[in-house]
Parts: structure tokens; C-alpha cells; sequence
């Protein structure tokens, strides 16, 4: 067996009802995801610091196929921006992509958390004026307390291919909103001060 | 879990006392004179393990609606502020050459006869702790005969008057190693009480050593502490047993939770350090990225595979039961292990040599540009004296933020290269790392093994506890005279998990009521370096790609369920207590009995694991001991590992809720190793298994005889 055909019947049984699962002795906490039922709504407003332009789009995207299957894969955030930089303004274009999932504790009463990854990688980043290409292949792993609206604050860095030393940062913020089973994620870009 | 700055002189008062009581409790138990079963039978843990709300007990009774965190008071800083003492470089360990020790080390272990105390039950016992006979004896004691040995006390605080920082003071932030090293967090605050602060040597800087591939180590471990269980200023135990965390050794040498020693003893731990697959690959040694650094500019190659080279180990404490508190008080190193591919000198260009930052002065281990950081929250009472609290079993929070052991210190840079070997040391503190300007940086390596190709990043991911995290970063992007700071951003209420991953923003607000959260260490960039930074770091170059398995069948796969509500059948001495458990392949959740084989995976076969979070509150830093494993999933899909998990681990954080599959190998040596969370006080409330390599050839298992050290010698027990 490779990683690549593992089975995925080992991942947890994180679709069993909250109600059941009090009833089980050995495991009475497990991770709730957001459910199918929940919509969820991406909107992206993007504001540059050389010259504005703002960009709304609404994607819904389709639930999982089954409760024990419920990743939320594939929100799509654009990221047409563009920010000042040292030597040259950097010209971001394409979608950050995001996967959420609130986590619960039935146990412990633990307060609710949001697990947010947000990808970058689907982000190009052009130099202005050399026309030169960056890599934006990062990714961010946060875990915040959930809350009706949050906003979350990423780093992500960019650099020219194989080269540590061109390596420079972007800030993105991401409004976040998590209530009546929708998820709404607004963001913008900025160069750090 | 501390009170706020502001809080009221009445709430303070409310919490000293609550702790003073929970510490004669904690006290008894460190001196055996009640145990955690008697503590549940008594009504002070609730089932779930949660102190009892019990007045002048519990911190919270009377304040229910307290805010969090709350409960103790805080540490006293006597004046002590941030940024105002030099981090020193880790103290070397002694490397002394064959021939070094005695008596002799030996196969077998030592058991000449002393006299014991009448502290310790009076009579005579043998000098070496290690369990007697074949079974313990040394696996391959002469085929990888001792070339270094190394001899070291366990020892309560002393001032340090041989501090060996292996750098010029240059790189030591001026740090005259010729002055005395005293035993505190910072000089303002006293000096740590010899009963209160355990540490190799008795002395900080904490201790570094250095190793190569091809260069078996013989340490010999002293437990220097006293025979009276009761002076240890009210927490651990005077019992030991070393874990050279993650070394692909024996199981004799592996620091097992029972295999511990007593005060007056040593234990010969043999680590030969060799690559994993020395006796399947490349056994005719022909391949000179499976080698070590000759001293003089070459490579000696060595037999095994190359895709297991390792670079940054630690060793710590294995106490069953007592870990947490054992390593709290000081009981942790670092070991920097050096190879053909990562020998510590910059400047070989041999074609194999990777020329991470370094140095060039020696063959190899050179310490100018690779700096060890070992990271760990400490809580002192009011009389500056270090201070432990187990009555909450989700873990344990100090307050003091210290790097190598000294409270927030600076650290002086040139405008290069540098790397940093990162190690989260602390007892349940999970960190998440950034620099307070955002800047980039690129992580080379996880758990100490060297990744297939460098991550850049600008924070890095949390870091559980016994996490390594090596980073690169590029100090030329500042310009002298400027600073910059190492932040963490991951806020704790309690010691289950991390409640909030913060951005830099909210990290250097100071709005956060986690003492622990915001600056930690601060680079002072103070120069341009004397020599050409001659390390390289391309980051489309391979460091260390992954061994490739796909030609291994798979054996086995087992699933193991790390939750809470766990259940202790056996009565035996082997048996630990605590409402933390395992599940093994859907069975019951067990508590901890070093005395049960879990599991058993067959000599020279390779299994699928998956480890799973039994719930959402909390994380479990799960370490496997031995052999290095591959993340596959996570959550049960590929997509989902990042990419600085790609590489070799041996510590696999779960995250609230959720699971990880991975794969290793069980080969080389034999004998009876663990499986724990590495958030120590969930390991001494029994989150914590046996396993055992089963290299019998037998169809039905048959396990080793668990040791039951006395002073008076080891007796044995069959399986529980």
C-alpha cells in the first residue's frame, strides 16, 4: 500500500450524531464538523494599496458526500491585488483556497474552535515592472476560538524560485464569519509596515 | 491558568492558599506516600480527572465566574525585565575517549554490589540500574564497541564553573565562559535550590552534546540525586531513566518508563548511532551520503540507508508516572547528531556535504551559525523557587517564558546564515513561532530529520512538546543594529490545547492574558561576519528525501485512540493511574501498565499506524519511540499533510479531534519500547503504552519480562 491508495475508512467516525456519541462510554468526544446543511459563502474584497479595485464573488460550494465526509474543501478566496514592495510592486492574482471545520467537545464543554488551513499555492505573484515570478506556495494552520465574526490576520511569503535571500512577505486578512451554518470569508492583502 | 496582573490582593491571597494545599498533596505523592489511586478513592479527582471542586482546594471554588485563565498566582519576576540577559549557548558534554570509564561498561549489566542507605531499604544492591542479564544486555556491544564515552551526573542546582559553550565569546554574546554560571532564570531572581532544579551537571546552561554517525556512545548516567525521596522541595521523584529521544538504539538503551534507577546508581545507555537499515541497505558501506565526517575533510562510510539521517535529538526523563515533573526540573539535553550529509561545516564542498549553516573552523559540529534554543515555560512560588501543580490533568502552564533556560533573553547575530535548532521542552506548552516583523524564513527540518526540501514560511506551524523544529533564517534582510524578535503566537487557557493561534499583531498587543504569548527573544543583528557566509540553502535542492517504501508490503495496520475516561484493570507495580488512555484497534481505552505488550509488530516488517484523537478539547502530541515513521494522512486524506510534515517524524500532533496515519518500520534492534502523548502530564496519568518488537519467530508472542526496579536489584514480572 502507498499513501497514494490508503483507504479511507481509517479517518474518524466524525460523522456520528452528537446525541449517540454522549452515550458511548470509551469515546464521548469527538470532532463535529460543520454539516451539510451548512452553505458557504465566499466574498472576496480585495483593496489595493497602489490604486484600488474591489472584487465580490459568491461561490457556493457543494457539500460533502456524506456526513463522515465532510472536509469543506475548496473555498475559494480571490486574491487579485496588488501591494508595494521593496524594488517593485507585486502584482497577486488567483484564488487562496481555504478548508474549515468547527471542532467541538461534548465532554469538556471546551470551547468551540475553528481549524482554518488556508493555501496559498493557488496564488500567482508578478513583479510589476521585471515581469519576474514568485512562488506563493504556503500554507497556514490556525486554530481560533469560534465566533460569530473573527478576523484573522496571515503572513504568507513569496520569493523568487529556489532563492531564500528574494524572499519577502504579504500580509492577507481574512474576515471570517461563522453563524447560522454559514461560513463567510472576506480578505485583503497589504505589504507589512 | 493565572491569575490577571490586576487582579485583587483577596483573589491572590484565595490562590496562594489553594495552592499551598494542592501542593502538600503533590508533595506526598512525589514521596510515595499516597498514590494517584489513593487521590481518586479519596474524592479529590473527579472521574474525569478534574480537581475536585473543593474548597480552599481548588482556585476556581468562589470564583466560578472567573475569567480564564485563572487559578494561580503569578510568578514574581524581582525586577526582572525582558531582553535584559544574553541567552547563553548550551553547556558540551565531556566527550572522552574509549577507555574512559570506570569500572568498565560491559555487555551485561554491572551488577557489583554496594551498600544501599537506610533511606533506600538498607542491604546492598548492584552499581548499574539496568535490568540484569541477556535480555537487557547490550544488543551488538561489540560490534559497535563504545569509540566516545561520556559521564554525567543527575544533580541538584549548583553554579557552573566549567561552562564549555563551544564558541568563541564572540558568539556568545560576550558571555566570559571563564565566569561562573549560576543556577536562576535571570540574575536578578535566586539562585534554584538544589532540592527544587534537577539538571545533568547540576548547572545551566543546559547541556548539548555532540555526535557523529559511526561513533557508538557510551553514556553513562549517574543519578546523583539524594536517596531521600523526600527532598525535592515537594515534586519528583529521585528515580530516573534517560530517553534519548528518538535514537534508533536497543531497547535496553531506550530509557523504558520501568527500566529507572535509583540515587547511588548509574545506568550504561549504549547508543551506536547508525543509520536505520544497517543490516538490510547498503550493507557494504559504498555510498558516501550514508557516512560521517572522518575529522579531517573526508567521509567514512558507513552501512544503512542514507533517507534516515538524523540531526537533533534531545534526552530527557522517563520516570513512569513522573516525567512531567522530572524534566520540568531540568532533566533534558540536546544531542546533535553530525553525518556526511550534515556535518556542521559550511564549508566542504565535497559534492555530499548539504553546507547547512554552521561554520568552518572544525571538520564538523561547528556551533557558530547553528544555535540549539531549547524553549520551556517554568512557574516559581514566591520564593522564586520552581514550583509544579498536577491537580489539572490537562496539562501544566508555567508563566516564565525561558530560552535555554534563561528568562527572555537576547541573542546577538551577524548579518548571515544562521540555523536554529528549535525543541519545545515544555511540560503541556504548545508554541507557534514567527519573527515580530513577518519576515521569512525557511524550516529545513521536523523532529530532528532533515526534510525533502526546505518549507519557507513566515510563522511556523504549533509545536508540541518534544518537537524539533530547525529554521534558517537569512539575517541579512536587517541591517546592524536593529532587532528583531522570536513571538509566539499560540495563546493557552489551559494545558489541553492551544485556544487561539494569534497573529503578530494580536501576539505584540500585549492583550493577552497568556503570560507566555509575545516576544520571547529578541536577535540583536550587531554586525557584519569576520568571513564569507559560505553556507547554502537553495530551496529547489533536495535536502534529505524520504526513504522510499513502496516496495515493503504493509504487515499491519492498527488504530490507537488516545482519549480520556480510561480504565486500569491490573493492581500490579507496573500499573499507572489517571484518566488518560489508549484504545488499541477499537478495544477498551486502557490507562497506562508498562507491564501489558499493546502491540507487536513483527522484527523486519513495516505496519500502518493510525492515531486518532479521542476528542475535540484537547491535543495529544503523540511520540512513537524507535524508529522514524512517514505521515501519510491526515484526517484520513494526503492532500491534508503539510508540507513540513512530509518529511521523517516521531512526534505526530493529532490536533483537536483529529487523526494521522502513518508508517514505519520495526527493524534493527529489539525489545520493548512506548507510545505516549508527549504532553508529559497526560503521559503520567496513563496515556502511555507498551509495544514490543517481536523478534522471536514464534506464532504467538512472547513478552519480555517487565523489570520492577528496587534499589536492592531488579526483580521481573511477567506480563500483566
Amino acid at each position: 500500500m502507498d499513501h497514494n491508495t490508503h483507504p479511507t475508512n481509517l479517518s474518524p467516525d466524525s460523522g456520528i450524531q452528537p446525541g449517540a456519541m454522549q452515550h458511548r462510554a470509551d469515546t464521548v468526544v469527538q470532532r463535529a464538523r460543520l454539516r451539510n446543511i451548512f452553505r458557504i459563502v465566499i466574498a472576496a474584497v480585495a483593496s489595493a494599496t497602489a490604486g484600488s479595485l474591489a472584487q465580490a464573488v459568491v461561490a457556493p460550494v457543494a457539500p460533502g458526500r456524506s456526513p463522515e465526509m465532510l472536509p469543506l474543501n475548496g473555498l475559494l478566496i480571490p486574491m487579485t491585488d496588488t501591494i508595494a514592495a521593496v524594488g517593485e510592486n507585486i502584482r497577486f492574482a488567483g484564488q487562496a483556497s481555504a478548508t474549515a471545520q468547527l471542532i467541538d467537545d461534548l465532554q469538556t464543554r471546551a470551547p468551540r474552535v475553528l481549524e482554518i488551513i488556508i493555501d496559498f499555492s493557488g496564488v500567482t505573484a508578478t513583479g510589476v515592472i521585471s515581469g519576474k515570478a514568485y512562488v506563493t506556495n504556503a500554507q497556514s494552520i490556525l486554530h481560533r476560538p469560534a465566533k460569530p465574526f473573527d478576523t484573522i490576520e496571515v503572513s504568507f511569503p513569496y520569493y523568487l524560485s529556489g532563492d531564500l535571500k528574494s524572499a519577502r512577505v504579504a500580509m492577507a486578512a481574512f474576515s471570517v464569519s461563522v453563524n447560522a451554518g454559514v461560513l463567510g470569508v472576506t480578505s485583503k492583502l497589504w505589504t507589512p509596515a | 491558568m493565572y491569575l490577571d496582573k490586576d487582579a485583587s490582593a483577596q483573589r491572590v491571597r484565595e490562590a496562594v492558599t489553594a495552592r499551598c494545599n494542592r501542593q502538600e498533596i503533590v508533595a506526598a505523592l512525589s514521596h510515595g506516600t499516597v498514590s494517584r489511586r489513593d487521590l481518586f478513592k479519596w474524592g479529590l479527582f473527579t472521574g474525569s480527572g478534574a480537581l475536585a471542586w473543593k474548597n480552599g482546594l481548588n482556585p476556581l471554588v468562589g470564583n466560578a465566574h472567573a475569567a480564564i485563565p485563572t487559578g494561580a498566582p503569578r510568578s514574581p519576576l524581582f525586577g526582572a525585565q525582558p531582553f535584559t540577559q544574553p541567552m547563553p549557548r548550551f553547556d558540551l558534554m565531556n566527550r572522552q575517549p574509549a577507555g574512559y570509564l570506570n569500572p568498565r561498561p560491559m555487555a551485561l549489566s554491572n551488577q557489583t554490589q554496594r551498600p544501599v542507605s537506610a533511606a533506600l531499604g538498607g542491604g546492598t544492591g548492584p552499581i548499574e540500574g539496568r535490568p540484569p542479564g541477556d535480555m537487557w544486555a547490550h544488543q551488538k556491544f561489540a560490534q559497535f564497541a563504545p569509540k566516545v564515552e561520556v559521564e554525567v551526573f543527575q544533580q541538584g542546582a549548583r553554579i557552573c564553573t566549567d561552562y564549555m559553550p563551544g564558541v568563541a565569546s564572540s558568539q556568545n554574546c560576550g558571555i566570559n565562559p571563564a565566569a561562573p554560571v549560576d543556577p536562576c532564570f535571570h540574575h536578578v531572581m535566586p539562585h534554584q535550590d538544589p532540592k527544587s532544579f534537577w539538571t545533568f551537571g547540576g548547572t545551566v546552561p543546559p547541556k548539548l552534546l555532540l555526535g557523529r554517525y559511526g561513533e557508538p556512545i557510551l553514556f553513562r548516567h549517574h543519578n546523583g540525586l539524594s536517596d531521600d525521596v523526600t527532598q525535592n522541595n515537594g515534586f519528583g521523584r529521585h528515580t530516573i531513566s534517560t530517553h534519548e529521544h528518538n535514537g534508533h538504539h536497543g531497547a535496553e538503551n531506550d530509557g523504558f518508563a520501568g527500566a529507572f534507577f535509583y540515587p547511588g546508581q548509574f545506568y550504561d545507555y549504549h547508543w551506536p548511532i547508525v543509520h536505520a537499515g544497517i543490516n538490510s541497505i547498503n550493507t557494504t558501506a559504498t555510498d558516501p551520503r550514508c557516512g560521517a565526517p572522518d575529522g579531517s575533510g573526508g567521509i567514512t562510510k558507513l552501512p544503512g540507508d542514507w533517507h534516515e539521517t538524523m540531526s537533533t535529538h534531545w534526552f530527557h526523563d522517563h520516570m513512569f508516572s513522573f516525567t512531567s515533573q522530572n524534566v520540568y526540573k531540568g532533566n533534558a539535553a540536546m544531542f546533535n547528531l553530525y553525518s556526511s550529509l550534515d556535518r556542521g561545516n559550511e564549508g566542504v564542498n565535497d559534492g555530499v556535504n548539504l553546507r547547512l549553516p554552521s561554520g568552518t573552523l572544525k571538520d564538523w559540529g561547528n556551533l557558530e551559525y547553528d544555535v540549539n534554543l531549547m524553549l520551556c515555560d517554568k512557574a516559581t512560588g514566591a520564593d522564586g523557587q520552581l514550583i509544579f501543580d498536577i491537580f489539572n490533568f490537562d496539562g501544566f502552564l508555567g508563566d516564565l517564558m525561558t530560552v535555554n533556560l534563561a528568562y527572555r533573553p537576547y541573542f546577538e547575530v551577524e548579518r548571515r546564515k544562521y540555523r536554529f535548532r528549535i525543541l519545545n521542552a515544555s511540560v503541556s506548552r504548545f508554541f507557534k513561532l514567527a519573527l515580530s516583523d513577518s519576515k521569512p524564513f525557511a524550516q529545513i527540518a521536523n523532529d530532528g530529520n532533515l526534510l525533502p526540501r526546505p518549507v519557507v514560511l513566515t510563522a511556523l506551524d504549533q509545536q508540541g512538546i518534544a518537537e524539533r523544529y530547525d529554521i534558517v533564517i537569512d539575517f541579512t534582510q536587517w541591517t546592524n543594529g536593529s532587532k528583531v524578535h522570536l513571538v509566539n503566537l499560540a495563546e493557552h487557557q489551559d494545558g489541553a490545547r492551544v485556544a487561539k493561534d494569534l497573529s503578530v499583531a494580536e501576539a505584540l498587543s500585549g492583550n493577552s492574558a497568556d503570560p507566555c504569548v509575545g516576544k520571547i527573544l529578541e536577535f540583536r543583528i550587531v554586525r557584519d561576519p569576520a568571513r564569507p557566509d559560505l553556507s547554502v540553502l537553495d530551496l529547489n535542492k533536495d535536502l534529505i528525501p524520504n526513504p522510499d517504501l513502496s516496495s515493503i508490503p504493509v504487515a499491519r495496520e492498527r488504530i490507537f485512540e488516545f482519549g480520556k475516561g480510561a480504565a486500569q484493570p491490573n493492581a500490579s507495580s507496573s500499573a499507572g493511574t489517571g484518566p488518560w488512555g489508549i484504545k488499541v484497534d477499537g478495544g477498551a481505552m486502557l490507562a497506562a501498565d508498562y507491564g501489558r505488550v499493546s502491540s507487536a509488530p513483527r522484527i523486519n516488517t513495516r505496519e500502518v499506524w493510525t492515531l486518532k484523537n479521542g476528542g475535540g478539547g484537547w491535543d495529544h502530541p503523540i511520540h512513537i519511540h524507535f524508529e522514524e515513521g512517514q505521515v501519510l494522512l491526515r484526517d484520513g486524506k494526503a492532500s491534508n499533510v503539510p508540507p513540513w510534515e512530509k518529511g521523517r517524524k516521531d512526534v505526530y500532533r493529532l490536533r483537536p479531534g483529529g487523526s494521522i496515519t502513518i508508517t514505519m518500520q520495526f527493524r534493527d534492534w529489539g525489545g520493548m519500547f512506548m507510545e505516549h502523548c508527549h504532553n508529559t502530564v497526560h503521559e503520567d496519568n496513563a496515556m502511555l503504552l507498551r509495544w514490543q518488537i517481536d523478534a522471536s519467530g514464534n506464532a504467538v508472542l512472547q513478552p519480555m519480562p517487565t523489570p520492577i526496579p528496587t534499589p536492592q536489584g531488579v526483580k521481573f514480572q511477567s506480563q500483566t
